[in-house]
């Protein structure tokens, strides 16, 4: 009977806090990226890293790009478990305009800042449900009724906007009720709110997904989800949750994006953020293929082009840039990821014999 | 008298005093990664015969014909035909030499129509033959001769989808011979069909055979090899057996032939004692009539707890389906299933798995190991499923059940955190079998455990379930090695053809196996 | 499906002649229902909408709107069919079209190009942006929607960088008849432009002469054809309409230029998709692409085809769309992907590739269109307009899925 090496040898093994080992680790390039970033930002702009307490928080640059970046890092975080089972979802951008419309119309138009239709929880839940709504009804669209995620999420795409178009009745409605701005100007023990409204979010996904068998089912339907079947695994539950979930993140994002912007613009809200989110879960690690995730590398993805987004505007650089060198980012990291594009850039840098030789 | 046993092969013995073969492959060796998976194989084939290529999973059939279509590129060995040295490169190259293949599931593009399929790739064009414009009315003419040829008289400018299975198998063929083949190959083409549409088939075979075309029959139904094969050539774990005129080899010894008389080795432990009380215990499980149209036909079974019940069969006599069926990846529709004498319908695995069932499935890549996760995930899945999402196995749990497996089954890995995807085949299979000896079922299905397992290894899994069952569990013991089956069982259940055909009590020997397989009374 | 015969094994009967019963008229229009039911709705939702709007959506000038609106988006599905035939998508071509505009003006109006060269170098550009596209589709095997998902983003931002954020224009007027412009008028009558009528007579009978002529050949043959009774209905009804709508844009300025252009592309793409070997090559990988690599069929370099003629496409639509509007702005171009892959399933195509035809897709874009210019008369607001074409977009979807299932 043979037994395994498992439990034995700790000294043979390199200190996990080697270089070579930290490398390796699955967030080391995020992360390094990230710290090329901020390292880009302080160079043009001595004052980045400087924070200051003023008017009762802090207040600085950093601060600034965190608080920006709370939407995206939810988003992301809907995204990455949605992509996790294989699938995609394009639609997120029109359920944060959808739930910052709901909300906006809940609180009413008065110009009041003290009044409002209905009491604010029930303009949060409002917005949260439909938000929800529109995460089940994608769900329900790939999970039972057997679509291809871009299909179906591209349904609510283009209805979606249209619907929040309906709800703010072609306006942009701007919020006067003090209260609601908390949410996503208000600060908390210095810090910005949206930070903690993330941050609690991540953590209860984190605590889901490793203390409960949550990220392991994920994994196992994303990578085969046949043998998750047989395992008995239910795959359909787990996708039509994941969702739904999406679409709860980005119902929480339009909430803090309009409550930050004291605005819902059915039109405007969240132009764009699938693109960003897509590439926030890819440059963190999570492959589109499926399967293996990493929560705090979409994190660090959506710190990433947030982080960008500002060097880019220090720079003096036009907007229309920021479009292209994201673009160009998602696309390098595509063609890395790719087995094929590696195969014949490894061809180009062999030798020739050894390129003669392999078939 | 089966009505599929018609025409006997005395037409086709006159070819075979024909002079040369038409194909000859000699000395055919091939090897995967240092693996050999043929050895001295060798296939004659006569114009205008039907040699049927036989043996069991694993024997090498398959990477025989990649090897006649190009698919592969054999080791070593020649390969001749009509006298000329070839070596096929590409499918395409051994269509151009007139070796035309028509595959198990029908490789065509159900979006297009009859006609556009059988001349994919080289449609008839207007004017100069490198023209883009298809002559779409004289396409339709030729395809329409081409189907006529075969006996089908369909509308070729239907959708393929519009056709039933068979109707597209025979399109298939057309389609192989309009590249004027002098070989064909059919690997596996009755799967999908019934009764009758055999008979049309094998109509169509009889037709082509008296035109001088010769074929491959790659098949494992025993009926049909013998209605309309002239020759077999039997092949064993790689290597070449024996090729027989059909009419001089009796379906026992064929059964022999490609099953081989492994004697059991290293048999240690004596055979599992019948347990008394066992055989009174009420049934665990009980299939009344159950069956899945074209599946399996209706059956009825019984496992008690602490039995083991062997089933045995030839490859494609249902045996998979059977386990299928009771696991809940498939829904019968017809028959019902008891557990604990209680009527149930498993609408998915997590149903069979709430009553205590088990599957180990035979396909370890597609349905069995998730390849990114580790042996630890691996093994803690199945429990984990069926415990729900809320009760969470800590991760310190999740290794000390892996460490307890890996130890119990001597599964060899560097860690439990190497992902499964990297270990041998038969490292994973034994890491399933934890996941799923890690549920403590009451009815453990095992189908095929101790493919790609060294003897040592099978030794300890096959000890290891002798040791389950006397505690209590049940088992389904599907293989194909009748010695292990014969060895362990209670109780052997016999499939053939996708029904029941006889049950036989602990001790019978592999030969009554052998002859319930083909057909014959023995005493 | 019922309405097919069964296999008979009786080789005498097959080889006596090729003669071969027309089938009967219910089984033909059971068997051709998807693509006549696309047909059927298109005029159900026109005579809705004109009776809705009490006649003013067949009104010489709204027709003529309507046709010039959405030409763009009948030249790109043109293209999107193929690739999504092909089983790919492409979502950049919005941008593409934008940035392809924002070219042709800075050429023409800031460097007082030629419009001739101008649009050549337009179109080669669009064919270069659709060939880097789908190269790394086809050859480096990357999913097609992150490629075009990225090139969307590429584009748009170079859209915005070569106008520097301002509208450009107005275009060289031998360019804006491309798209503002009307086939010349050779008999000045009044209130009539005869020329037009003429022409949509000729060409209507071009068709019935040349569908007749390919039914005698068929019947020659001994191929299958469908029953007399539709042929001549089907024919009839669709000369009739020609005339009747050519008569109709005859009462106002004659035939759109842009509508020339969008016919020619039909007919040239129409064939392709069905009566050439390329063509049908698409299908075929569309279908089955392991059975279609073992027929020794390109696949990759087919993929690659797919998306360079779309790019090419795309830049077409773009200078149509720029002509129109006489600016190239920055805003070009917005959106106009979910409206061209929107025509191509509600036309038919089936998300996983191997199924649609292109006239059901010309046939989805002008649905579309007639929803949104009815509803605009009706002033229905824009709103509601996405949802709705959100729900076609839906049933389009759900009925290729149950298709699908039912297989």
């Amino acid at each position: 009977m043979h037994s395994s090496q498992t439990t034995s040898m700790p000294d043979s093994r390199p200190s996990p806090f080697h270089p070579a080992a930290l490398l390796r680790h699955r967030l080391a390039w995020p992360v390094i990226t990230l710290l090329l970033l901020l390292a880009v930002n302080t160079a043009f702009n001595p004052g980045f890293l400087h924070i200051e307490w003023r008017d009762g928080h802090f207040y600085g640059s950093l601060i600034d790009i965190l608080n920006r970046a709370a939407p995206l890092v939810l988003v992301s975080l809907g995204m990455t478990m949605v992509i996790a089972t294989r699938g995609i979802d394009i639609s997120v951008g029109a359920t944060v305009a959808i739930a910052a419309a709901v909300a906006a119309w809940l609180i009413g138009g008065s110009v009041s800042a003290t009044e409002s239709r209905f009491p604010l929880p029930v303009a949060i839940l409002g917005a949260l449900g439909v938000a929800l709504l529109c995460g089940l009804w994608n769900g329900v669209l790939v999970a039972r009724v057997g679509m291809q995620p871009i299909i179906a999420t591209l349904i609510l795409m283009v209805a979606g906007r249209g619907i929040a178009q309906l709800i703010t009745d072609g306006q942009i409605i701007t919020i006067y009720y003090t209260p609601y701005f908390f949410m996503g100007g208000g600060y908390l023990a210095g810090l910005p709110f949206s930070l903690f409204v993330a941050g609690a979010v991540f953590a209860v996904l984190y605590l889901a997904v490793t203390r409960t068998a949550l990220g392991l089912f994920i994994q196992a339907v994303g990578v085969n989800p046949t043998a998750a079947r047989v395992a008995g695994v239910q795959a359909g539950r787990l996708i039509l949750a994941a969702y739904v979930f999406c679409g709860v993140c980005a119902g929480i994002a339009g909430l803090l994006i309009s409550s930050n912007v004291k605005s819902a613009d059915g039109n405007n809200a969240g132009q764009l953020m699938e693109l960003d989110a897509i590439l926030a879960v890819t440059l963190g690690g999570t492959a589109l293929t499926g399967g293996r995730f990493s929560l705090a590398g979409s994190v660090i993805g959506a710190l990433i082009i947030q982080t960008l987004t500002y060097a880019i505007y220090s720079l003096g650089v036009p907007p229309e840039v920021n479009l292209v060198v994201k673009a160009v980012v998602v696309f390098v990291v595509m063609l890395l990821q790719s087995p094929e594009f590696r195969a014949q850039a490894g061809l180009l840098v062999r030798r020739p014999a050894a390129r003669r030789a392999l078939p | 008298m089966d009505p599929i046993l018609q025409a006997p092969a005395t037409a086709a013995t006159a070819a075979a005093a024909a002079p040369a073969p038409v194909l000859e492959l000699a000395g055919i060796r091939k090897q995967f990664a240092g693996v050999p998976v043929l050895q001295d194989v060798q296939l004659r084939l006569y114009p205008g015969e039907i040699h049927a290529l036989m043996g069991q999973n694993g024997a090498g059939k398959s990477t025989l014909i990649k090897v006649l279509t190009g698919v592969l590129k054999a080791s070593g060995g020649e390969m001749r035909l009509a006298g000329q040295p070839v070596w096929p490169d590409s499918p395409l190259a051994a269509q151009r030499l007139g070796i035309s293949t028509v595959y198990q599931e029908v490789n065509l593009c159900p979006n297009l129509s009859v006609a556009e399929n059988i001349f994919a790739g080289r449609y008839p064009r207007h004017g100069l033959a490198q023209g883009w414009r298809i002559d779409g009315a004289r396409m339709q003419q030729r395809a329409h001769e081409l189907v006529a040829r075969i006996g089908l008289d369909i509308d070729v400018t239907c959708l393929l989808s519009d056709y039933p299975v068979a109707v597209q198998q025979l399109v298939a063929i057309a389609r192989a011979l309009s590249i004027d083949a002098r070989v064909l190959i059919l690997d596996e083409p009755t799967s999908s069909l019934d009764d009758d549409e055999v008979r049309k088939l094998f109509e169509v075979l009889r037709r082509l055979r008296a035109e001088g075309l010769s074929i491959v029959f790659v098949s494992h139904f025993l009926n049909q090899v013998y209605a309309v094969s002239d020759r077999i050539t039997v092949l064993r774990n790689g290597t070449w057996v024996g090729e027989w005129l059909a009419a001089d080899l009796g379906p026992q010894a064929l059964i022999a032939a490609m099953l081989g008389r492994e004697l059991a080795a290293q048999a240690t432990h004596a055979p599992a004692p019948q347990d008394a009380a066992a055989s009174q215990a009420p049934a665990l499980l009980q299939a009344e009539g159950l069956g899945q149209a074209g599946q399996l036909q209706p059956l009825d079974l019984q496992i008690r707890p602490g039995e083991v019940v062997g089933l045995a069969g030839l490859l494609g006599a249902g045996r998979t389906e059977l386990a299928r069926l009771l696991f809940g990846l498939e829904q019968p529709d017809r028959g019902m299933l008891r557990i604990d004498g209680r009527a149930v319908a498993f609408a998915n695995p997590m149903d069979a798995i709430r009553q205590g069932l088990a599957l180990c499935p035979e396909e370890r890549k597609t349905d069995g190991i998730v390849a990114e996760l580790s042996v630890r995930e691996n093994i803690a899945l199945a429990l984990q499923a069926r415990m729900g999402v809320g009760r969470f196995l800590s991760r310190p749990e999740q290794a000390a059940l892996a460490e307890r497996y890996v130890q119990l089954l001597g599964i060899k890995t560097a860690s439990i955190e190497t992902p499964i995807g990297l270990l041998s085949g038969g490292n994973q299979q034994k890491a399933i079998l934890a996941r799923w000896l890690a549920t403590e079922p009451r009815l453990l299905i095992l189908d095929e455990p101790t493919r790609g397992i060294d003897v040592a290894a099978k030794q300890e899994i096959m000890d290891q379930i002798l040791r389950l069952a006397r505690s209590g569990m049940a088992v389904l013991f599907i293989s194909s090695e009748m010695s292990e089956v014969v060895r362990v069982a209670h109780r052997i259940v016999v499939l053939r053809d996708r029904r029941k055909v006889g049950e036989l009590p602990a001790g019978s020997s592999e030969d009554a196996i052998y002859a319930l397989i083909a057909d014959h009374e023995h005493a | 499906m019922t309405s097919t015969p069964s296999p008979s094994s009786t080789a005498a009967e097959a080889s006596a002649g090729p003669a071969r019963a027309a089938r009967s008229p219910l089984d033909h229009a059971r068997h051709h229902l998807r693509e006549y039911g696309m047909l059927i709705t298109l005029v159900a939702i026109m005579g809705f909408f004109q009776y809705m709007t009490d006649g003013t959506l067949m009104e010489p000038l709204n027709l003529t709107n309507l046709l010039l609106q959405n030409s763009y988006i009948v030249i790109m599905a043109l293209g999107m069919l193929l690739v999504i035939v092909a089983g790919h998508i492409d979502l950049s071509v919005g941008s593409v079209s934008g940035f392809i505009g924002a070219l042709a003006a800075v050429l023409m109006v800031q460097y007082q190009w030629h419009f001739v060269p101008a649009t050549l170098v337009c179109l080669l550009c669009g064919g270069v942006i659709g060939g880097l596209q789908g190269w790394f589709v086809a050859f480096s095997r990357i999913p097609s929607f992150i490629v075009t998902l990225a090139g969307m983003l590429v584009f748009k931002g170079l859209a915005l960088a070569l106008l520097a954020g301002q509208s450009v224009g107005p275009f060289p007027e031998s360019f804006q008849r491309l798209s503002s412009g009307f086939i010349p008028d050779f008999f000045n009558m009044q209130g009539l432009k005869v020329t037009s009528l003429l022409l949509g007579v000729a060409v209507a009978a071009a068709l019935v002469v040349a569908g007749i002529r390919a039914r005698a050949n068929r019947v020659r043959h001994g191929v299958q054809v469908e029953p007399a009774a539709f042929f001549v209905a089907r024919n009839a009804v669709f000369a009739t309409l020609m005339v009747y709508f050519s008569y109709l844009l005859a009462s106002y300025k004659g035939l759109p230029n842009v509508l020339i252009v969008m016919a020619l592309l039909v007919v040239l793409f129409d064939f392709v998709a069905s009566r050439t070997t390329i063509g049908r090559r698409i299908y075929a990988m569309g279908g089955n692409e392991k059975a279609a690599k073992l027929s020794g069929i390109k696949t990759e370099r087919l993929s690659f085809y797919a998306f360079v003629n779309m790019g090419v496409l795309a830049a077409l639509a773009g200078l149509v769309f720029a002509a129109r509007l006489n600016t190239a702005t920055p805003k070009a171009g917005l959106g106009f992907e979910l409206d061209v892959i929107a025509a191509c399933f509600i036309g038919g195509a089936s998300a996983s590739g191997g199924v649609g035809k292109v006239m059901g897709a010309v046939i989805g874009a002008f649905i579309m269109g007639v929803m949104n210019n009815g509803m605009s008369i009706l002033g229905i607001g824009i709103d509601y307009q996405q949802v709705i074409k959100g729900v076609v977009l839906l049933a389009a979807v759900l009925v290729d899925v149950y298709h699908k299932n039912k297989a």
